[in-house]
């Protein structure tokens, strides 16, 4: 610890300019950020710098890292650290002190400042603010001190940088235009994040253990190659039906009497309707089944659903990977392949259809009387806009990613407040994953008309009542029948 | 106990790049207390050697004890004993004299470094990027001898220096050794210096060690070197060259005139010189046999391999 105190000081002496200039971008950061939430007065100068600044931001995290890595250069053997005393866990935990100190730390106070300033309560705040360093220190700290420690200069680091940024998204959009997207089984995420984290910190402690960099390259796009093959096995194979095993696990079927599928075919087949975006896919077709979903509750909802079907026929037998779905029809649309619609479409075929999601419930509605910045549950703020936007003042502010689904409802004007109101309702979403620059994520909430001061809004969180399962075997059926109707009509 | 253990030993060692051997599989003993020369071209695999001994590359096969460690397993700890200097390493360059000194003193535990700098007339509040290259090699050196390591390992420490500042090198390297290292009483620091210029080490070497293309081609003591080759001189009387005939091993580069016949002996320490010279040339009248300074006992090495190849091919 000593030693890695003493190398850490050097480390910080050198890097002092870089470091200033670092915290200098920090507090720019901090001072621009609020100029582009919604409302903010910022001019389109000042919202092009702040853009400029949050660009800025992962060149000076790269330039930084690299910078404080190759002080004791890895890769090379002329560097004079290679004959002296270092003990190379000494060095390595000095390098971690310097990330976590000098560029961590500072980013994790602007991040807890940006909260404030938005109105947000710390307290309730820090387990988002958390989780989102961590996925800066997975995302961002650890890969880019990697490749610092098996690169041998700065324009190496960034040249591997974009060779590796590139073939990811390349093999990505490849395995994107190859496959239909698939339901990730649970916690198939979360071991993967785990197990690659955890082999790029075994590789890294490697390094440093031994300066093996041809070795480590190797460690390094093993990993790579493991994590498509996860990510290729996930989205276009079954996992030898470990996938469909886990999601069984995961939503328990459904007790009776509280959600329910039920098969209502009719004479005249599918009725006419828009084209979804999902059933744009070559080489599978789609099949409308008249099967609508029933909740013993009508206030409950859904989310993240989820179907898989088998069809078994004269000789043959298939079975669907679960797939994403769109439960806000009375009917569920299915991807059959071609291969097998078209080998079975004029013969009675059996099929069961399962379906997986989350139901949730209505929260105790809560009642906010509106000013221009007002609290609202879930931690949130909401502020009225000066100028509306798509026809809608109301933005609501929250950290990370946001609240639970939440619905709201109220009066709203037309364009501008006076005039008469109606009730509106709207519903917030959750605002997505992975990494957040701006702790503070924003939502314009579609009302459809101006929130004015005064006006008393309702708040309905909706929280999870577990996820559920369905299983429905359907009576023999000809798919034929079930080809919705803009294809027909084609 | 381990006083009676050379500093080096060295068995089989090998490395190759891809295809090129860099070090063809060599033995080598380093007793303790030696200042020990290893002497060859540029290329002839010197770096290379020393950087297998001190671990900073991996060999492709064979094994080196350094003071008695695996060299494969030297770390951080075991440079606490060994020093090195070389003329390519990268140093830190935004380091004052008196920072990297400052910098370096906490790793070690037997660092005393008097007045080193002063002697060294080096100047401490100047950074290393902007110190001459023979004040740069002061001041490597100087934060070597100032931990009194058990082994200094030099790599070409004096190319390119001028003869002033090399002597200055020479002088306080040996004044220090005077002082032995802690533990080292008996034995003293041994040093392994590698250079291009034989004349530079010639006169304070204990032993040598010729690289040749990734070859040793000898390592012995400059007391037994310079015992064992003489340039001798034949003086033939009477008029007539010499006949083709075959000469011992342990001459080498024989060549003949109308009168003279010159040849290496690589052996005369040992070997009968006048009675082998006498028995294959009966009109010998003169016979000289002049000591070689180490350059000449170096190319005569050289040549008659070469020319050895020649008749080979």
């Amino acid at each position: 610890m000593k030693q890695a105190l003493h190398i850490f000081r050097k480390d910080v002496r050198h890097l002092t300019p870089e470091l200033a200039m670092y915290c200098g971008l920090l507090v720019a950061f901090a001072v621009v950020t609020p100029l582009r939430w919604p409302g903010a007065s910022g001019s389109e100068m000042l919202q092009m710098f702040a853009t400029l600044v949050t660009f800025l931001l992962p060149i000076a995290w790269l330039v930084l890292i690299t910078r404080t890595v190759h002080e004791e250069s890895l890769v090379g053997d002329h560097q004079f650290w290679v004959t002296r005393p270092y003990r190379w866990s000494s060095l390595l935990g000095a390098k971690m002190l310097f990330l976590a100190v000098c560029i961590l730390a500072p980013f994790a106070v602007v991040q807890a400042y940006l909260v404030l300033r938005a109105g947000l309560e710390l307290g309730a705040a820090l387990e988002s603010v958390f989780l989102n360093l961590l996925f800066f220190v997975g995302i961002v700290l650890l890969p880019f001190t990697l490749l610092a420690a098996v690169t041998a200069s700065i324009s190496r680091t960034v040249l591997a940088l974009t060779v590796l940024a590139l073939s990811w998204a390349g093999v990505l959009a490849l395995l994107d235009n190859l496959t239909i997207p698939r339901v990730m089984p649970p916690f198939v995420f979360q071991a993967c994040s785990l197990l690659v984290a955890g082999s790029l910190v075994g590789t890294l402690i490697y390094q440093y253990a031994t300066r093996r960099t041809e070795r480590t390259w190797t460690m390094l796009l093993t990993t790579g190659v493991f994590y498509f093959g996860l990510y290729f096995g996930c989205s276009a194979t079954n996992l030898g039906g470990l996938s469909s095993v886990l999601i069984r696990q995961h939503y328990p079927l459904a007790k009776s009497g509280t959600v329910s599928l039920s098969f209502t075919p009719s004479a005249s087949g599918p009725a006419a309707r828009v084209r979804p975006s999902i059933t744009d896919t070559q080489g599978m077709e789609p099949v409308e089944l008249p099967l609508a979903y029933r909740d013993a509750d009508p206030a409950a909802r859904v989310q993240d659903a989820s179907v898989s079907f088998t069809i078994d026929g004269p000789g043959f037998h298939y079975v669907s990977p679960w797939r994403s779905l769109a439960m806000e029809s009375e009917d569920l649309i299915l991807l059959v392949p071609s291969s097998i619609f078209w080998s079975v479409q004029g013969t009675s075929v059996r099929m069961h259809v399962s379906v997986a999601a989350e139901r949730l419930l209505p929260g105790q509605p809560e009642t906010v009387k509106v000013s221009d910045r007002f609290r609202v549950p879930d931690g949130g703020v909401c502020v009225l806009l000066r100028r509306n936007i798509s026809g809608n003042n109301l933005s609501c502010w929250y950290s990370g990613h946001g609240p639970s689904p939440t619905r709201v409802t109220g009066p709203v004007s037309g364009e501008s407040c006076g005039g008469t109101t109606h009730a509106a309702v709207s519903v917030i979403h959750s605002l997505g994953g992975g990494i957040r620059v701006d702790p503070v994520a924003q939502s314009l909430v579609p009302l459809g008309g101006a929130v004015c001061p005064g006006a008393v809004l309702t708040f309905i969180p909706y929280r999870s009542a577990g996820n559920f399962r369905l299983e429905m075997d359907l009576p023999p059926l000809l798919l034929s029948q079930y080809k919705p109707h803009w294809l027909r009509m084609e | 106990m381990i006083d009676n253990l050379p500093a080096i030993e060295v068995r089989q060692l090998h490395k190759s790049f891809a295809q090129t051997d860099a070090l063809a599989p060599l033995d080598l003993v380093i007793p303790r207390g030696a200042i020990f020369a290893l002497v060859g071209h540029n290329g002839a695999g010197k770096t290379t050697l020393i950087k297998l001994l001190l671990n900073i590359v991996q060999p492709t096969s064979g094994s080196a004890t350094v003071l008695g460690e695996g060299s494969t397993a030297l770390n951080g700890a075991s440079f606490t004993r060994i020093g090195y200097v070389s003329e390519n390493q990268q140093m830190p360059d935004w380091m004052t004299v008196r920072e990297f000194m400052d910098y370096l003193q906490p790793f070690y535990p037997t660092w005393d470094e008097g007045d080193l700098l002063d002697e060294l007339e080096l100047p401490s509040d100047r950074k290393l990027e902007h110190l001459s290259r023979g004040m740069r090699m002061k001041a490597a050196l100087a934060s070597v001898l100032a931990f009194r390591p058990s082994l200094i390992v030099m790599d070409e420490p004096f190319s390119g220096l001028d003869p002033l500042v090399r002597d200055e090198l020479i002088e306080t390297l040996l004044d220090r050794l005077s002082d032995n290292a802690p533990g080292e009483a008996e034995a003293g620091t041994t040093i392994v210096i590698s250079s291009h210029d034989l004349a530079e080490i010639e006169s304070f070497a204990t032993h040598v060690a010729f690289l040749h293309q990734g070859r040793l081609l000898f390592a012995e003591s400059m007391d037994r070197l310079t015992a064992r080759f003489r340039e001798v001189t034949v003086t033939l009387e009477g008029a007539g060259t010499v006949p083709p005939m075959r000469f011992p091993a342990s001459w080498l580069m024989t060549e003949s005139s109308e009168s003279v016949f010159r040849f290496v002996h690589s052996n005369a320490e040992t070997e009968p010189l006048e009675e082998q010279v006498r028995e294959l040339f009966p009109q010998a009248g003169d016979i000289q046999a002049e000591p070689m300074t180490l350059r000449t006992i170096f190319l005569a090495l050289v040549k008659s391999r070469q020319s050895q190849n020649r008749r080979r091919a």
